[in-house]
């Protein structure tokens, strides 16, 4: 099946019609012509074209072509019988009007249609509707003010533009219309906030426009933990929280602005945790460490600044491991770990058991006791290693 | 006075109005094809003449089915719509059949039996479950048609009236225009052996076989005028009605697209294929077959005895190897065979009549009475005359049993959404909605990227066996446009943004492949949306058709239809009218065949009776494998109470056991179906086994490899399994608190119609393209790198990476898909990875998997290598999924891995946390990205293991490093924004183990159910 | 009938019909496969194309005047530019079919009105054929977030043709040119014009014209050409490669097969050839680089072998309708721009034949198209020679005063040849002649029975010879170097006994031997 796209189908249909037969060339004997006409009209009136023709046989047809700025109009003027031609052209820029005879030009007349006094509602345009409180950052506030039938107004009409600036500052300026259009360039200020703008020509206004100002980059700031417990049973949690993120100018960071979490604990392992700020505090829920010592956590968020070093010392959270071998029941009970306050641990804490160099088995207190199965043991003299998070335990079993 | 037609065949038709009309007013939305033919309607009430249909697979020409049913439907739906007029035609068309069969059947059996065949017809079960399983609506008028006209062949072969010939050739007409395949092969299974029967009558069947056989060849040359004329119009019928058809659907990649069908299997090892497509269409008529076959194979019925028994070698299928030789294997994968079933079944009817009238009225009758007394008959009547109704009563309600297709979806909330602010300016695609999604079609003009032009028959598990699953009705993606991955990753290639989901497996892979639920519709379908698609263009392309065709395409069949119609009512007078004499039935001795035909009966009786209580019974604990298969098989199907009985009695307790199931939510718990299951016995111990068992899960992201060890007890007669270990872990706190970053955008600020204003479209975030790399692994081309959200506002990112050659021709383009965050918070870094892939099955020989496949992938077949880039990022404004509670604990390399915890401090539970790996050469540009998908969620609190492999940085090669000018942000340079941007050190980077660079791991949630607050 | 074995024709006549059956099913399903398989998958997938644009008017950006607008990128003004151009196109598409054709995308929907009505304003009966052919862009305002511009267009040059669409009489054709401001707004993903207002049309600062600089290249005095002053008479031959004729010419281009048919032609004393382009395969208004690369080897292939070479410019095109200039001009420039100081080139010829299509198209058209094509080549390439290659001589004085030499073709008789050249010096007063091509077919089969064998040919070559040598030695190039096995039927239509022969004007045939013409032009 062969592909046809339905542009080009229009395009080929259209010439196909015309370029199958060509007219024949006539000459005659062309009469004079004149059009009268105002050289400028406001637009939206009615434009009256008086054409006087001279010895022109009655009845013959001149075609009058007028050019305007959205395109073509074509009429016919038949010698005689018509004495003018009437326009109610709304849409300003230079009409030429052009008599044609037999393909010869006969005559030419420009006429300009003005625009007239500006309409409401005026159309304005805020340029990036945002832009960071740093005293450079610009926006541009953009207005296209039009007559009642959407014409461009004429040049150098002067717009007046009223901003109200965070800082509760009203800035007033008034900008002529260049090629169509007024701008006025909007530089940040270093105050967050919104800033709102209006816009009038000649008692026509426009819509409010709003331009966000927001703060840059965080600065540097500092972390610090709160409701922190001591001992590292890796299970409690404690706050970490961020001081207030501000950018250069004391502007708090927008919310939700990313913050990237990186802490090395004591047994050398890493944690990569992220949140985001909430009016400027980021803040966040770490887990106590799992082996005692101390752990560094420092804050960051890429391209703005980092925070301190933040040290925090756990000491261990056991007192000790007792072990008890059932050879009867061929169990071991590794019972009633206790923390510092002589606590129970709570349950699930995890619990290893290694016996000689077999894979270790794991398994979860219940009531602060673990239990192993040792069912399958071989006789004889065996070493069981047992730890739980970074302190282990070794004890001999003897299998009757 | 003309005979009148036997009083049976208003009663048939009344019967058929009756039983058939009401089931099917409740069983049209249930059938496979109902929704497909009122889709083919709805075209046709639209635009008549047009035949290239927007709405499905980016628009594909219609006249690649025969129009005639769809035409009728059409015309019927400007009078009560669209299922008005499919029931209105399958019923009338329902009575036409009937009375083809009456009149079908007096070409072998006298008239009275044909009575009982005609009422037989409407209890026959390949009609019912043609109506109402299949919907197969053509079919239904093309076989009406073709036994109407048989009638009127043989009256014209044997009687050579013209007004039979012209009455035959209208109806064929008909026949053509509603299914040519049925015509196709009717010729060949019905006219031929017809038009040798008449001739054989013409001749007389009785004396030496030899001058039979002579004088019928003689007769055949005395008629050849009239039988070329038969054949030549039938053959220009054949073409000229459907001429669009013939001409365009050799060109049609759409209909050819090979379904695997049931009808192929082998019935004995599929036991559910062997009952869709053999059992249910012959029915009765299967006890019936030793009837049958006495009565066929008679001297003047041979031809048909051929045709019939043909018929039924090829329904079976796959069972021998005898129909593909037949049919030779293209022909065997391209045809569904359970037509041949099909017509086997209606062309043994007359003959089911027959035995009933001699079983109610004839000689069988005073047969049995007089052998065996009037009680022993009126039971055996009895047992008949049940069988047929159970028969009518299990098809009309199968679906029942076995659920055809989900439950019927309410389709007005999602046509409201459509019509909604402009959504139909983009195409949509359904998940889970099975054939309902033609119904949805039908009612709209938005466009769809899927279409539903054959529904493969999905037939679902039938079987008890466990594991025995056919249920593959999971969207595997289209051939030639592209994978169901490739439909998520690059949609804007379709110009798809909206997608129905009526099923949960598919949350996942929307979600990381950056798709945002916008809102659950009243009836239950969630919405998901994807951002920054840009509208379906005003002038969609379409392969345009001659117009000549298309006016054939609109006139022919329903002239066709019409001039049948006319013919058939001038000569209504002599259509019930037998001119020759009654045929009478002599193959069946009730003496001989009675002993034969009811001892048959009661062997294939007793045979389903076996399998019955067999599967009812069964118990799975008998033997320790087939335990743990039902066990598996209870937790893949979530019957939590089943896998709990298979507990020792008091190892835990049931709301315990379901409790903690239920509670776990992860990749492999909620949206996991078991693939593939090994079972090895270790330790054989009397009363105690342990069991490996090696499962295969297949998930919407990935396929995960499992093994665990069971510990089986024996108790008395019955093996057990130990309850899995739960874990006891106590979160520390039980009520939290949290602030949490709660955004919204209001779209449009006032309530309007129009176009969204100027001022409500919000600037595109900027961002940022930190660095970015070509590398090669192994034979594949893949870009690496990051980006950055500098502005303040959340932005959904798309990242798009453009490869092009050293004459700077641009070779491909493809979109970032699991190993990205699609939705970043202000000021956050996110990597990305994409990896180059090309349209799906498009050659001719790879065919798209029986089965939903995660790890779809069609790599990009490089013909010049790549060797520069292009990064094109935008991004727009987002307002929900961006949830960073998550972290990563104790992360630590040991033997050549990364090992560590995702730890949960956040309030939601994480249904697929995924940790993203992030390498770094020593000048901090990113190197390689790697992602993993974690099996289980990680609730509250909670902490969940994971590792994986460093990368092999050997293998990994680096073509080219982009500069600043390769990046592209928002359609700008990414050079024409100023940055207003200290460059830092990043303290967050972890130096690799071995060699120089960093890592840094990012974890990147799935909230399956979020709070709703 | 003797009653034979009875018993065979029983199974006979069931195996029989069986085997029937079976060839019944096995046909029918074959021919249910052959119409349900091969379509090519890839067909599947209906995404709309990304087509090359057709329409491309030449855009010179002035100096901006916008004193703090943002500094705009040339990749924002190509895409700008690409959507404004795209308007006024979509403006013209919609005047050629009196209906609006997708205006609504280049417009913003508060005046689209405005369009749509001019449109219609042309009048029912008539239609407008209008092309834009030149701008030249003042950029005044580039809005901060790059969604609003406000440029002039200066000297926008709209051509317009009239014609009643009933019997498409022309009722004029003409030039009109004025200024434009236009303001454009980016919304939804297309730059749309919000205002135009067109005004009186003010001086564009100069372009900067290519300098003259002839130095090496061949110039014409009198009736003679000089090549660095000394005389230079050209004796040359038409050439397309045996086995690539016409319009297989440029796609099976082979830079082998140049060389050793070049080599050939210095062989046989010939030291000019005269080859074509033709507009459509060399991408209309944007001529891919591998064109110009294969047109650079000829060339330079050309200039070891001191061959000159008359490249025929717009070959096989018969487009003279407004709405082509654009395209034509593109070519032109790329072409004219890129090989103006080739020293192997002899001249442009801007278009074969063109009086032959006087029949099929309007001949002011043509000649406006011409003039208006040799106007825009002089800027493109000042110092090589123009000329036109006109079939017959008596059309061969048109457009002579603005030509550096006029040449004609004759396929006629010496006579009339010699009649011609008469006619035509009378005309063209101190210009040389050239006769581009002339020629004899030297097939005689079943299409021309009677048709002139290798003598008729070498006395016909004697004959013209001495009728050029009378008229003031007039140059020649002889229609062509070889027989060929195929000609393409859109060279000479269809019908068999005008296609034969255009196969055997070689001089040398199929074989590959020399035809005593060859050495007879030569001496």
């Amino acid at each position: 099946m062969r592909r046809v796209w339905v542009y080009g189908f229009i395009l080929l249909a259209a010439s196909a019609l015309v370029s199958c037969r060509h007219p024949q060339q006539v000459f005659v004997k062309a009469g004079t012509l004149s059009f009268q006409a105002p050289d400028s009209i406001p637009a939206g009136s009615l434009l009256k074209v008086t054409v006087c023709t001279k010895d022109f046989t009655p009845a013959e047809s001149i075609w009058i072509q007028s050019q305007g700025s959205w395109g073509t109009s074509i009429r016919e003027f038949v010698t005689g019988r018509d004495k003018e031609i009437r326009f109610r052209d709304s849409l300003t820029g230079m009409l030429t009007l052009r008599a044609l005879y037999h393909g010869k030009l006969l005559a030419e007349k420009k006429i300009r249609i003005l625009p007239v006094v500006p309409a409401e509602p005026m159309d304005s345009y805020l340029g990036s509707k945002s832009v960071i409180a740093n005293g450079e950052d610009w926006a541009m506030i953009t207005a296209i003010p039009t007559d009642s039938f959407g014409n461009l107004i004429p040049e150098n009409t002067e717009v007046d533009f009223l901003l109200l600036r965070p800082d509760k500052r009203v800035e007033h300026y008034t900008m002529p219309t260049r090629a169509g259009v007024v701008y006025r360039k909007i530089t940040a200020g270093t105050v967050a906030g919104k800033t709102f703008v209006g816009a009038s020509v000649q008692g026509v206004n426009s819509k409010e426009k709003e331009l966000q100002e927001v703060a840059g980059f965080p600065e540097p700031f500092t972390i610090a933990a709160e409701s922190k417990s001591i001992y590292a049973d890796s299970r409690q949690t404690f706050k970490v929280k961020t001081s207030v993120l501000k950018d250069r100018y004391n502007n708090i960071v927008p919310e939700g602005t990313a913050v990237f979490f990186d802490c090395r604990d004591a047994n050398g392992t890493r944690r990569q945790l992220s949140a985001y700020t909430l009016r400027g505090v980021a803040e966040l829920f770490m887990q106590n460490p799992a082996s005692a010592g101390t752990m560094t956590i420092e804050g960051s968020t890429f391209g703005g600044g980092a925070s301190n070093q933040l040290q925090i010392y756990f000491t261990s959270a056991f007192q000790d491991i007792p072990l008890v071998y059932d050879s009867a029941a061929k169990r071991l009970f590794v019972g009633y770990l206790r923390g510092k306050l002589n606590q129970l641990v709570p349950n699930g804490t995890e619990v290893q058991l290694q016996i000689d160099s077999s894979l270790n088995t794991k398994a979860e207190t219940v009531g602060g006791m673990a239990l192993f199965d040792l069912s399958d043991l071989l006789k004889g003299r065996h070493n069981a290693r047992v730890t739980v998070f970074d302190t282990t335990v070794q004890k001999e079993i003897i299998v009757p | 006075m003309l005979p009148k037609a036997d009083r049976l065949l208003f009663v048939a038709l009344i019967l058929a109005v009756v039983i058939h009309g009401s089931a099917l007013l409740y069983n049209v939305d249930k059938t496979y094809d109902a929704f497909v033919h009122i889709f083919f309607a709805d075209h046709y009430a639209r635009t008549w003449f047009e035949p290239w249909e927007y709405r499905w697979y980016t628009g594909f020409p219609i006249n690649s089915y025969p129009p005639l049913s769809h035409q009728l439907i059409a015309l019927l739906s400007f009078v009560g719509g669209l299922k008005f007029g499919f029931i209105t035609i399958i019923l009338s068309f329902l009575c036409w059949f009937v009375l083809g069969i009456y009149r079908f059947s007096q070409l072998w059996v006298p008239k009275r039996s044909a009575g009982y065949a005609a009422i037989f017809a409407v209890v026959a079960s390949s009609i019912l479950q043609t109506i109402h399983i299949y919907g197969q609506m053509p079919t239904i008028i093309s076989i009406s048609c073709l036994t109407n006209a048989l009638h009127e062949v043989y009256a014209f072969f044997r009687g050579g009236k013209r007004r039979n010939l012209v009455n035959a050739l209208a109806i064929l007409g008909v026949t053509v225009a509603s299914h040519h395949v049925t015509t196709i092969f009717g010729t060949a299974f019905f006219i031929m052996p017809i038009i040798a029967t008449a001739l054989l009558d013409t001749v007389g069947a009785e004396g030496n076989i030899f001058v039979v056989a002579w004088s019928v060849v003689v007769t055949a040359f005395k008629k050849f005028k009239s039988l070329v004329i038969f054949f030549s119009i039938l053959g220009v019928e054949i073409v000229t009605i459907i001429f669009p058809y013939w001409y365009y659907s050799k060109t049609d990649p759409i209909t050819q697209v090979p379904i695997p069908h049931g009808s192929r299997d082998s019935f004995i090892e599929v036991l559910s294929s062997g009952m869709m497509f053999f059992l249910i269409p012959t029915g009765f008529t299967l006890l019936m077959l030793p009837f049958i076959f006495k009565s066929l194979y008679v001297r003047r019925n041979i031809f048909l005895a051929l045709s019939f028994s043909l018929l039924l070698l090829l329904g079976t299928g796959g069972t021998t190897p005898i129909p593909k030789m037949l049919l030779g294997s293209n022909a065997f994968n391209i045809l569904t065979l359970d037509r041949f079933t099909f017509w086997a079944s209606v062309m043994a009817i007359p003959f089911v009549g027959d035995f009933f009238r001699r079983l109610i009225e004839g000689d069988i009758r005073e047969r049995l009475v007089g052998r065996y007394g009037k009680k022993r008959y009126n039971a055996v009547a009895a047992l008949m005359i049940g069988l047929v109704g159970f028969q009518v009563l299990f098809i009309l309600n199968f679906h029942k049993f076995r659920a055809l297709q989900p439950a019927a979806i309410e389709v007005q909330p999602i046509l409201s959404f459509l019509e909604r602010d402009q959504h139909a300016k983009w195409r949509f695609m359904t998940l889970g909605f099975g054939d309902q999604m033609a119904w949805l079609s039908a009612q709209t003009t938005a466009c769809s990227i899927d279409g539903n032009y054959h529904s493969a028959r999905r037939v679902p598990e039938m079987t008890s066996q466990p594991l025995e699953r056919l249920e593959n009705s999971k969207f595997k993606g289209i051939q030639g446009l592209g994978s169901l991955q490739q439909f998520l990753t690059i949609p804007e290639k379709y110009y798809l943004k909206f997608i129905f989901s009526n099923d949960k497996f598919y949350d996942p892979i929307l979600y990381f492949t950056g798709w945002e639920r916008v809102q659950r519709l009243e009836n239950g379908i969630m919405v998901w949306q994807k951002q920054d698609i840009p509208p379906l263009p005003s002038v969609l392309p379409k392969k345009e058709m001659p117009t000549y065709q298309k006016l054939m395409w609109g006139i022919l069949p329903v002239s066709a239809f019409c001039c049948m119609l006319c013919v058939v009512f001038i000569n209504r007078k002599h259509y019930f009218y037998f001119p020759f004499p009654e045929i009478q039935s002599t193959g069946y001795k009730p003496a001989s065949g009675n002993r034969w035909l009811f001892s048959y009966m009661g062997l294939i009786l007793l045979i389903a009776g076996f399998f019955w209580i067999k599967s009812l019974l069964t118990s799975y604990q008998k033997d320790p494998e087939t335990l743990i298969k039902a066990y598996y098989n209870a937790l893949d199907f979530k019957f939590f109470e089943k896998a709990h009985s298979y507990f020792p009695p008091g190892s835990v307790g049931f709301e315990d056991y379901v409790l903690q199931l239920s509670v776990r939510d992860g990749l492999l718990a909620s949206y996991g179906k078991l693939n593939f299951i090994s079972i090895k016995l270790l330790d054989k111990k009397p009363n105690k086994i342990t069991a490996l068992v090696k499962t295969e899960w297949v998930t919407p992201l990935e396929r995960y490899h499992q093994e665990a060890e069971h510990h089986l007890v024996k108790i008395g007669p019955d093996w057990f399994i130990q309850p899995p270990v739960f874990t006891h872990s106590t979160a520390p706190d039980e009520h939290m608190e949290k602030g949490i970053l709660a955004l919204h955008s209001q779209g449009k600020r006032t309530i309007s119609a129009a176009t969204t204003e100027h001022d409500d479209v919000l600037d595109r975030p900027e961002l940022r393209i930190l660095s970015a790399k070509l590398i090669r692994l192994d034979s594949q081309f893949v870009v690496v790198g990051e980006v950055q959200n500098v502005d303040e506002q959340a932005a959904h990112i798309t990242i798009e990476a453009e490869l092009y050659d050293s004459l700077n021709r641009r070779l491909v383009s493809y979109n970032s898909k699991y190993a990205t965050i699609h939705k970043v918070l202000p000021k956050e870094v996110v990597p990305f990875r994409i990896e180059f892939e090309e349209t799906a099955w498009v050659k001719q020989d790879d065919n798209s998997p029986l089965k939903f496949d995660p790890a779809q992938f069609t790599a990009y077949t490089f013909k010049h290598p790549p060797v520069q880039f292009k990064v094109l990022a935008r991004a727009v404004v987002t307002d929900r999924d961006m949830y960073r509670d998550a972290g990563v604990e104790e992360m630590r390399f040991s033997e050549g891995k990364i090992k560590g915890e995702i730890y949960n401090y956040g309030i939601e539970e994480i249904s697929v946390p995924q940790v993203l790996f992030t390498y770094y050469d020593g000048d901090s540009s990113v190197r390689y990205v790697d992602h993993l998908f974690l099996r289980d969620g990680v609730r509250q609190q909670a902490k969940q293991l994971f590792e994986r492999k460093l990368p092999d940085f050997k293998r990994v090669l680096v073509i080219k490093r982009a500069e600043i000018k390769d990046f592209y942000v928002n359609g700008l340079p990414q050079d024409s924004f100023e940055d207003h941007y200290r460059t830092t050190t990043r303290p967050e980077l972890i130096p690799l183990p071995n060699g120089p660079g960093y890592t840094r791991l990012q974890v990147h949630s799935y909230i399956g159910n979020p709070t709703i607050y | 009938m003797a009653k034979k074995k009875i018993k065979y024709y029983r199974y006979w006549f069931s195996a029989g019909g069986a085997l029937v059956l079976l060839l019944l099913i096995g046909a029918s399903s074959k021919i249910w496969v052959y119409f349900n398989s091969g379509a090519d998958r890839s067909t599947a997938l209906n995404i709309p194309p990304v087509l090359p644009e057709v329409h491309v008017p030449e855009i010179r950006w002035l100096p901006d005047d916008d004193p703090d607008g943002r500094k705009m990128e040339d990749f924002n003004r190509q895409v700008i530019m690409k959507d404004y151009i795209r308007g006024w196109y979509q403006l013209h598409l919609s005047y050629l079919s009196g209906k609006p054709v997708g205006l609504a995308e280049y417009f913003t929907p508060s005046v689209l009105p405005h369009a749509i009505r001019a449109i219609y304003a042309v009048g029912k009966n008539l239609q407008l054929h209008q092309t834009d052919l030149q701008h030249n862009i003042q950029l005044h305002f580039y809005s901060a977030d790059g969604q609003i511009v406000s440029f002039t267009d200066k000297q926008l040059v709209l051509k317009q043709r009239l014609y009643r669409r009933d019997n498409s009489e022309k009722i004029f054709s003409g030039e009109i040119t004025a200024d434009y401001d236009v303001v454009m707004l980016l919304d939804d993903g297309y730059w749309r014009i919000k205002n135009i207002v067109r005004k009186e049309s003010s001086p564009v600062p100069g372009i900067d014209t290519i300098k003259p600089n002839r130095q090496g290249l061949v110039t014409a005095r009198g009736n003679r050409f000089y090549v660095n002053d000394s005389l230079f008479v050209p004796k040359g031959i038409n050439y397309y490669p045996q086995k690539s004729p016409w319009l297989m010419f440029w796609p099976n281009f082979d830079s082998l097969v140049i060389k050793k048919d070049l080599e050939k032609i210095r062989l046989l004393g010939f030291n000019c050839t005269r080859i074509f382009i033709n507009f459509s395969d060399f991408n209309k208004g944007n001529v891919p680089p591998e064109r110009i690369m294969q047109l650079q080897s000829l060339l330079d292939i050309s200039e070891r072998l001191q061959l000159k070479v008359i490249v025929t410019l717009f070959d096989f095109v018969g487009d003279y309708r407004v709405l082509n200039l654009t395209a034509t001009d593109r070519q032109l420039e790329t072409l004219l721009t890129h090989f103006n100081r080739h020293p192997a080139l002899l001249a442009w010829d801007l278009k074969n034949e063109p009086d032959l299509d006087f029949k099929h198209h309007d001949p002011e058209d043509v000649q406006e198209w011409l003039g208006w094509t040799l106007k825009q080549a002089r800027i493109y390439d000042p110092n090589h020679l123009f000329t036109i290659g006109w079939a017959y001589p008596e059309n061969a004085h048109l457009f002579s005063e603005r030509l550096d030499f006029v040449s004609f073709h004759s396929y006629r008789t010496t006579q009339q040849l010699s009649t011609g050249i008469d006619g035509l010096r009378a005309k063209v007063k101190n210009k040389p002649l050239v006769l581009e091509e002339f020629g004899l077919s030297t097939y005689h089969g079943m299409w021309s029975p009677r048709g002139a064998g290798e003598e008729e040919q070498a006395d016909y070559f004697a004959q013209v010879k001495k009728v050029l040598s009378q008229k003031g030695n007039i140059p020649s190039f002889v229609w062509t170097l070889y027989d060929f096995a195929e000609v393409p039927n859109d060279v000479t239509g269809r019908m068999p006994w005008r296609r034969n022969p255009q196969k055997n004007f070689g001089l040398i045939t199929v074989e590959g031997k020399v035809k005593k013409g060859a050495d007879v032009l030569v001496k």
